[in-house]
């Protein structure tokens, strides 16, 4: 077997782990884990509570499965809404060329450069924690489109050169058709593990506000989760349990995003090459 | 000519950069639903501080001012401009009334670039010498060893990275700092103040570099080892040339220049990185400032902190892009 | 004097050996132009790696004698082919094929040059050295200039003219040239011909050309080897192979030459060269031979002496047979 695969297979097994936690876990919730002093605080692991409770009364595990749920909700919307403008935007600059090409290039070297998080920090102190995690998501969206935007747009100017391309245009077939059916298939495999690759940051970018408390404070994700352990002296306490089941949550699944994601676009360079 | 083209169109870029970067730091306050100028003053109130009407009214305008509240629209945003480019005067700091904004931001920024620049510069210079080592010999066992930790560094996120720090080397063993803490009796430069400086930055630093590290490591790594099969190399080779001089000259040389394009790519994350590792350690740089303006709603502190950071970002990454030409000979302007 | 007795040098690969150099035989002379002509895929690239002694795994050398007489200051020192890298450039040097990608983009030329030659002492410090490639590219008449330039700012002559300059610049006894003038222009290609003969004339030493064009050769070498599949097929003198070629697959190949004022379809080589991984038991060339006879698929024609100094390895020559005849008997008693 070789490395590429290996990479794949166990980026998927990692990510099915936490597919189960955030997706199928939280169906079975047995209360909603958001409100606090349902249970008695500060317990230790036990067959009740599985990762303990915390110590403003919440279930631990039940907690930690609605945070990751919401950390995947709004990862998958930035990246997917993210992937397909960034593809459509350098698509378009790259086929159609001239100024469109040259004011869309501008723009994505405009929001590759400036630093995202003190545009969102100013955006979310203005909201004082009451911007839901769909806001958050959109404008994670304007910060995360220019990279595949700039992939695809080199793809588009080398594809323009091939000869597939060239042909279909020459035997008069309308642009968009030969767009969706000459090069598309050819740009998924790669957009596909792009958009891993950018779940990945989505939900970094969320967490790192929310750690700070500057995210969605009605809504629990990993991140929040992090900010009211630490609110609450969670390492002073050495309430391991609590501050330790989102970390360890987000280490894991961001190893198992990457190993994906750099599997896939391994595998997609290895056919190309065949 | 052709390095006049270069040169003219980075500077376009830049311009561009900062002046869309500006505005946006202009707008949002804007597109607030709730007025800014009364919820500020609101909070600024709750936190309990007493404060005489004069000084409320003095708030009062210099927030107004903050605001780019007074005259019309165009006129206020010609104010704001102003300010950031010619002035830097984004008035009084309203938690720390009456220090003006810019000394406080004086104050941390040497912190900032300090830590900034020191641990980006180590990340960077280790993560391609030993990528570079590996790439070339990425068929020793060392090498995959090497690449096995990257890839389980890398992808975590700073201030996840800044967290598990806290909790081995401050809880479990109880041996490095964990929050920067500096007696104010220690003498600026001297030699236990120097020291005392390094000793509280380690943990960030380090937190800072190992995440970097894994990065520059798997680029330089997927660079190197491409570029150990070409031509040039093979020939080297049949030249006799040794193996240190075809890995520093003939790699390496090769392998940098991508690798300083991406520095320019990366700075804005590497700096989004820096300001929540600063806010977790309490460092005194910038983002501890901009972290403390969010807390006392300090407005004024807000905007100018905000704004200088997308300048500073913007600029870095326009210099380092400005450094390609200059070493690439292939661009060369002759 | 270098000879190759029965090498043998293979690939190691997951599906098995890569017989790319299997069983040759070949005599190279001082003072000549030897040339090596084949299809590609027949393993000639592999055999100027081996003559050049540049044998890292996967190739492997399996068996057989490599043995160079290198002469230094009036004494002869017998060399293997493990001795070879240590005095490459100096007694054997190499160029290679004209490529984009065979300098090194971000190094100026002179400094290419240093990594070369700087590690023998008689050629002096820096400076000297400097001078010396100064004159030496004079004396060739290439403009000294160069030497500062990186490899983009020249054309694709110069660089390989560049590349002849930097092998030759030592004095070696051999110079192997593997496809010198391919990517070339005819113009180009003309240009760099002269100029190896020119140099190997005035030096005396040897010049192997590997080249899968038979114009090339017709051109510029003394003496031919024709390989198929990791053997030699043919050797012999030049003008003696193109007017009288023994052996079929070489009657192929010159067949398939463009003349001037003949503007019939040429026959091009119909059929593709066998696999070196698995190669047929007999004669290598029988599947593709028009004068196949059966005994070709079940044993391999030795080389054998037609006329003076002309090798070729087919059954179609009486000595073959009686060669093969010869081995089955003694094998038999």
């Amino acid at each position: 077997m070789s490395k590429t695969n290996t990479r794949l297979l166990l980026g998927a097994a990692i990510l099915a782990v936490i597919f189960v936690l955030g997706v199928v876990m939280p169906l079975f919730a047995p209360e909603d884990p958001r409100i606090w002093n349902t249970q008695p605080r500060n317990l230790k692991p036990s067959v009740d509570h599985l990762l303990g409770t915390t110590n403003l009364g919440q279930d631990t595990f039940w907690l930690l499965a609605w945070s990751t749920r919401n950390s995947l909700i709004i990862g998958f919307l930035v990246a997917i809404a993210a992937t397909v403008i960034g593809v459509l935007a350098g698509m378009t600059a790259g086929f159609v060329g001239g100024v469109v090409d040259r004011v869309l290039t501008l723009l994505m070297d405009v929001f590759i450069v400036v630093p995202s998080l003190p545009i969102l920090i100013l955006l979310a102190s203005m909201l004082q924690g009451k911007a839901s995690i769909y806001l958050i998501s959109g404008i994670l969206i304007i910060f995360n489109w220019p990279w595949p935007a700039r992939q695809s747009r080199s793809m588009a100017l080398s594809m323009r050169e091939r000869e597939f391309v060239n042909t279909a245009w020459f035997s008069g077939e309308q642009g968009w058709k030969i767009i969706i059916r000459e090069i598309f298939p050819f740009i998924t495999a790669w957009a596909f593990a792009n958009l891993i690759n950018t779940v990945l940051v989505a939900i970094g970018a969320e967490s790192s506000l929310a750690v700070i408390g500057l995210s969605s404070l009605q809504e629990s994700t990993l991140g929040t989760m992090i900010y009211w352990a630490l609110q609450h002296q969670a390492l002073l306490g050495r309430r391991w349990w609590w501050i330790g089941a989102p970390v360890v949550t987000i280490v894991v699944m961001f190893i198992g995003l990457f190993l994906f994601s750099t599997g896939l676009s391994e595998r997609s360079a290895e056919r190309r090459g065949r | 000519m052709r390095f006049a083209v270069f040169l003219l169109s980075r500077l376009l870029t830049y311009v561009i950069v900062v002046w869309i970067g500006m505005t946006a730091v202009f707008l949002v306050p804007r597109l607030m639903p709730t007025d800014p100028v009364s919820a500020m003053l609101g909070r600024v109130m709750s936190q309990g501080a007493f404060m005489e009407p004069a000084q409320v009214e003095a708030i009062r305008a210099s927030l107004t001012a903050s605001f780019g509240l007074e005259g019309t629209l165009w006129e206020q945003y010609l104010g704001f401009m102003r300010r950031v480019f010619i002035t830097f005067d984004f008035g009084p700091s309203l938690a720390m009334f009456p220090t003006p904004v810019s000394q406080l931001i004086g104050r941390a920024l040497p912190w900032s670039l300090g830590l900034l620049l020191a641990s980006t510069l180590i990340a960077w210079v280790l993560g391609n010498t030993i990528g570079l080592l590996a790439g070339y010999h990425r068929l020793r066992a060392y090498s995959k060893f090497l690449e096995g930790f990257a890839v389980l560094v890398y992808p975590i996120p700073y201030y996840i990275l800044a967290l598990i720090m806290i909790i081995l080397f401050g809880y479990v063993w109880g041996i490095l700092p964990t929050n920067f803490s500096m007696s104010p009796m220690l003498k600026p430069w001297t030699l236990d103040y120097v020291w005392a400086a390094i000793y509280n930055s380690i943990l960030p630093a380090l937190s800072i570099v190992i995440v970097n590290f894994g990065w520059w490591f798997l680029s330089m790594k997927a660079l190197s080892s491409t570029l150990a099969e070409e031509e040039y190399v093979d020939f080297a080779k049949l030249k006799g040339v040794g193996e240190g001089r075809i890995m520093s000259r003939y790699v390496a040389q090769n392998a940098i220049l991508p690798q300083i394009t991406m520095l320019a790519l990366v700075l804005g994350g590497v700096f989004n990185g820096a300001l929540i590792t600063e806010i977790l350690f309490s460092y005194p740089g910038v983002g501890s400032l901009i972290y403390s303006a969010v807390l006392q709603a300090d407005y004024n502190l807000l905007m100018g902190t905000i704004s200088l950071s997308i300048l500073a970002v913007s600029t870095a990454t326009f210099v380092v892009d400005l450094i390609y030409p200059f070493i690439d000979p292939r661009i060369r302007y002759r | 004097m270098y000879t190759l007795t029965n090498v043998k040098a293979y690939y190691d690969s997951p599906r098995g050996p890569i017989k790319a150099v299997d069983d040759v035989s070949l005599e190279i002379r001082p003072n000549e132009i030897l040339g090596i002509a084949g299809e590609s895929g027949c393993g000639k690239s592999t055999l100027i790696k081996v003559i050049y002694g540049h044998i890292n795994p996967p190739l492997r050398l399996v068996s057989g004698e490599i043995r160079a007489e290198m002469k230094d200051n009036g004494q002869v020192s017998v060399l293997s082919a493990k001795d070879l890298p240590k005095v490459w450039w100096e007694f054997i040097s190499y160029v290679p094929q004209a490529s984009m990608s065979v300098l090194n983009p971000v190094m100026r030329i002179e400094n290419q040059f240093f990594d070369a030659v700087s590690r023998f002492h008689r050629a002096g410090n820096r400076e000297q050295i400097r001078q010396q490639v100064a004159d030496y590219l004079q004396e060739l008449d290439l403009p000294v200039e160069v030497l500062k330039a990186y490899p983009h700012q020249l054309s694709g002559g110069m660089r390989q003219r560049v590349l002849v300059a930097l092998a030759t610049f030592l004095h070696p006894q051999i110079i192997l040239a593997d496809e010198p003038t391919t990517a070339l222009d005819v113009v180009v290609q003309r240009g760099i011909l002269r100029m190896l003969t020119r140099v190997q004339q005035t030096m005396g030493n040897t010049l192997i050309i590997v080249s899968h064009d038979m114009g090339v050769h017709y051109q510029i070498t003394h003496r031919m080897a024709i390989m198929y599949a990791g053997q030699l097929v043919e050797v012999g003198p030049t003008e003696r192979i193109f007017s009288a070629a023994q052996h079929p697959y070489t009657e192929m190949l010159i067949k398939s030459l463009p003349r001037i004022g003949d503007h019939s379809a040429r026959e091009g080589i119909s059929g593709r060269p066998p696999s070196l991984l698995d190669p047929p038991p007999g004669c290598p060339f029988a599947p593709r031979c028009p004068h196949a006879m059966d005994i070709c698929t079940q044993a391999r024609p030795p080389l054998v002496q037609i006329e003076d100094d002309h090798l070729s390895a087919c059954f179609l020559h009486e000595e073959a047979m009686a060669a093969a005849h010869a081995q089955k008997v003694g094998a038999q008693s």
